[in-house]
């Protein structure tokens, strides 16, 4: 019977400990429906040329990440010469310029350098809205089937590379 | 006829009643914008509002496509009144929507076994309020010696306190 009256304190550490451990989630974190699937089909023209479509089989072959720029974007100027710096390291990036002016993007790479290996200019944002985009920057990583292990909403700078994309890299090495 | 202190208040009232007006109407007005939209069936317009209404901006943790104005919503609500259009039913454009963005998007989260304790857990909370009220009646009732231990040890509080309502009521 006496146990009874701890009863209250029972449940306060229960809902204490519910709560403690709720503190860690991210709420706003826009989980990805795509993970594990295929890349979604689609048929957009190359960024340098208006005349060349590319479609989902181009992007498959190797590990790449698939990243989701534009000039209007300030995060991606930021994170741009990081992405410079994992190209010159040989890790295939490919581009997705997203909802933006071909000219000025065009000219936003020749000032700043180009890290990609091919770019899909996505100008009404359908690929885009396809892959769940909810901005710029955004990366994600294909493997050599094209399907999509993972992504990363936000900057992909070097703490981020080594958490979250480093380890699909050295497996494959191995 | 009221005095001054009355005509404050009814001045009060009346600016309340007026900023209540205001806010009713700046609603309408805002949902009118926000709804901007260039349906000519207007119960196809009733469904896309509802739609817009429901879920939520995939930017923008706190807010739903319809208040929204990141460029993601405004994409989304062009695609919702797209769909609508070519006559997709709203399961059909919330599938649509969730096969992109998860279940995130919806702010009506579906009835499954991942949400069993949102749509479930007020329910057992409830039921263990009833239960603990329950078992302190029970507890209160079912032993005289405490309630006589409560009555022996404070007789003089409650004698008194009864004492001096009956003799407010007196004077009354």
């Amino acid at each position: 019977m006496r146990i009874i009256l701890f009863a209250p304190l029972m449940v306060f550490f229960a809902i204490a400990i519910l709560l403690w451990s709720a503190l860690e989630r991210e709420p706003g974190k826009l989980p990805s429906a795509l993970i594990g699937k295929p890349f979604p089909e689609f048929s957009l023209t190359k960024l340098s040329a208006h005349n060349q479509y590319l479609s989902a089989e181009d992007l498959s072959g190797a590990l790449a990440l698939i990243n989701v720029w534009a000039t209007w974007c300030y995060a991606c100027k930021l994170e741009h010469p990081y992405l410079q710096k994992l190209a010159s390291n040989g890790i295939k990036i490919i581009g997705i310029n997203y909802k933006d002016n071909r000219k000025a993007a065009i000219a936003w790479l020749e000032r700043l350098g180009n890290p990609y290996s091919v770019i899909i200019f996505d100008e009404e944002g359908s690929l885009g809205l396809d892959i769940g985009v909810s901005g710029a920057p955004e990366t994600f990583l294909i493997d050599k089937q094209g399907i999509i292990l993972h992504r990363r909403v936000g900057i992909l700078d070097q703490k981020v590379w080594e958490k979250e994309f480093s380890h699909y890299y050295s497996d494959s090495w191995e | 006829m009221p005095g001054k202190k009355g005509r404050v208040f009814y001045y009060l009232l009346a600016c309340n009643y007026a900023v209540l007006g205001c806010v009713v109407f700046h609603v309408d007005v805002v949902s009118a914008q926000t709804s901007s939209s260039d349906f000519t069936d207007v119960a196809l317009e009733r469904r896309y509002v509802t739609l817009i209404q429901e879920l939520r901006c995939p930017k923008c943790q706190n807010q739903n496509l319809q208040d929204s104005h990141s460029t993601v919503s405004l994409d989304l609500k062009d695609q919702i009144q797209r769909l609508l259009k070519t006559g997709k039913s709203d399961e059909e454009i919330k599938s649509y929507l969730t096969e992109r963005y998860t279940e995130y998007i919806l702010y009506r989260p579906v009835v499954g076994y991942h949400t069993f304790l949102l749509w479930v857990g007020p329910l057992f909370f409830i039921l263990i309020a009833i239960g603990v009220l329950l078992f302190v009646q029970r507890l209160n009732s079912s032993s005289p010696t405490s309630d006589k231990h409560l009555v022996g040890d404070q007789p003089h509080l409650h004698q008194s306190g009864s004492g001096e309502v009956s003799e407010t009521f007196k004077k009354e």
